[in-house]
């Protein structure tokens, strides 16, 4: 499947925070869309995930469903907070089997992590729990909000690692700060 | 050494509030006013071994428990139908705000033009319960976490994991409130729907029997019966809306 971002722009009043964009995504070439705070790139992740109209241009899905799912990292981690982290990827990410699960999260959670309400994690470990949700889900695109945010230099070395051997199947967009660009991404300014 | 602390205090609050009892009905003097708790007890005692009492808490026990049961699954129901279609909330809504204030009194004079007396506490119950769960139940589902059915609509979650995973954490405490305050007033009404309605052998013909012979001790007892099994099913209730919170802790 590919994504085709074509001319998005849009306005909130007499803010513009987008001005024709433009860009492709697809498996194998993951797109970082990067920008100073308040440039954009939340509204355009939320643009391609259908959770806000653009004001002119598109979004285009091709060479998959016409309503896609997604795999996404908001920048809010949004876990079910009464649940574990293994309980939490099964609601969200479908009918994977417990172990799997379990030995997906362990790729990026300590042990003892795996298995606490996520309501006990650090902050740290949530947004790890968060980024194995949305690889582990069967979206046809993954979508990630600042998936590095609040995570050390160390642990965030470990999560581009996994993105970029996870995501090689599907189209995947971040939205991340200068810094945080994976040098395995295509970069795309908003400004 | 702190939770037997906490039963002597209990304890103790309880013996003075019996205590209180005895002494107005030793200062009132009059059997007909008012009797204590320990005639209270020799009249439960005296009604413990006949058939008539039984069936009597039998009948009431399954007819309120029946109206809670139908009343509660109503109204959860209607909410999640109103929480979806704001176009039937509007229908609701004046069906909801006329179950909330008609008197129970109309209700049960209808019921018996309609119906008879025999299943008239089971309706009226329905009728007193389905407004409480259907007003909780949709303040719990309004009040969800938007940024969660976000979360759920981009990952297509199906409805059984929505409903697993955001709504019945969020619904939980709403439904407890509301089921614990809708079993107390669903004996309440149905009790009195009873004592208007005289179906036969239940607590409320019960009741009102024993008012026509003018004996109080019967009617404190009676009344004792009803406060017992009203409490009894709020804790069993409490016990399995938490106990389902324990279940999903231990899938996990």
């Amino acid at each position: 499947m590919t994504v085709d971002v074509r001319d998005v722009s849009k306005d909130y009043g007499t803010l513009r925070v987008l001005r024709g964009l433009s860009f492709r995504a697809e498996p194998g070439r993951p797109v970082a869309v990067t920008g100073p705070s308040g440039s954009g790139k939340t509204t355009l992740l939320r643009i391609v995930m259908g959770l806000e109209s653009p004001d002119a241009g598109s979004v285009v899905f091709s060479g998959g469903p016409p309503k896609p799912r997604f795999g996404a990292v908001f920048q809010e981690d949004r876990l079910f907070e009464d649940f574990d982290a293994v309980t939490n990827l099964r609601l969200a990410a479908g009918s994977a089997r417990r172990e799997e699960i379990r030995a997906e999260l362990l790729k990026l959670l300590p042990e003892d992590a795996v298995s606490k309400p996520v309501s006990s994690l650090s902050g740290g470990q949530r947004r790890r729990a968060a980024i194995v949700r949305a690889i582990i889900s069967p979206g046809d695109v993954l979508i990630m909000d600042e998936p590095f945010a609040g995570l050390d230099a160390e642990n965030t070395r470990l999560a581009m690692e996994y993105l970029r051997e996870s995501s090689l199947s599907r189209p995947l967009i971040l939205a991340v700060h200068e810094k945080d660009v994976p040098p395995w991404c295509e970069r795309v300014s908003v400004e | 050494m702190r939770r037997r602390g906490r039963l002597l205090k209990k304890a103790a609050i309880a013996v003075f509030w019996l205590a209180l009892w005895q002494l107005l009905a030793a200062l009132v003097n009059n059997k007909v006013l008012i009797v204590g708790p320990y005639e209270t007890l020799l009249a439960l005692i005296a009604m413990l071994p006949t058939a008539a009492f039984w069936r009597a808490v039998l009948n009431s026990l399954l007819r309120i428990t029946a109206g809670f049961c139908i009343g509660g699954l109503l109204g959860v129901l209607l909410a999640f139908c109103a929480c979806f279609s704001p176009l039937l909330r509007e229908v609701f809504s004046p069906f909801v705000s006329a179950m909330k204030a008609v008197p129970v009194a109309s209700f049960v004079i209808l019921v018996l033009i309609w119906a008879g007396s025999a299943m008239l506490s089971l309706f009226v119950t329905t009728v007193v319960v389905l407004p409480i769960l259907y007003i909780n139940t949709l303040e719990g589902l309004l009040a969800t976490d938007r940024k969660l059915l976000e979360l759920a609509a981009v990952y297509h979650m199906p409805f059984p994991a929505r409903l697993r995973g955001i709504y019945l954490p969020q619904l939980r405490p709403h439904l407890v409130g509301a089921a614990q305050l809708a079993c107390g007033m669903a004996w309440k009404s149905g009790v009195a729907a009873e004592v208007i309605g005289q179906p036969l052998a239940s607590l409320g013909n019960e009741l009102y029997r024993a008012k026509i012979y003018l004996e109080t001790d019967r009617i404190l007892a009676v009344t004792a019966v009803t406060v017992f099994l009203s409490w009894l099913l709020e804790r069993l209730l409490g016990l399995a809306l938490r106990g389902g919170k324990r279940r999903e802790e231990g899938k996990k």
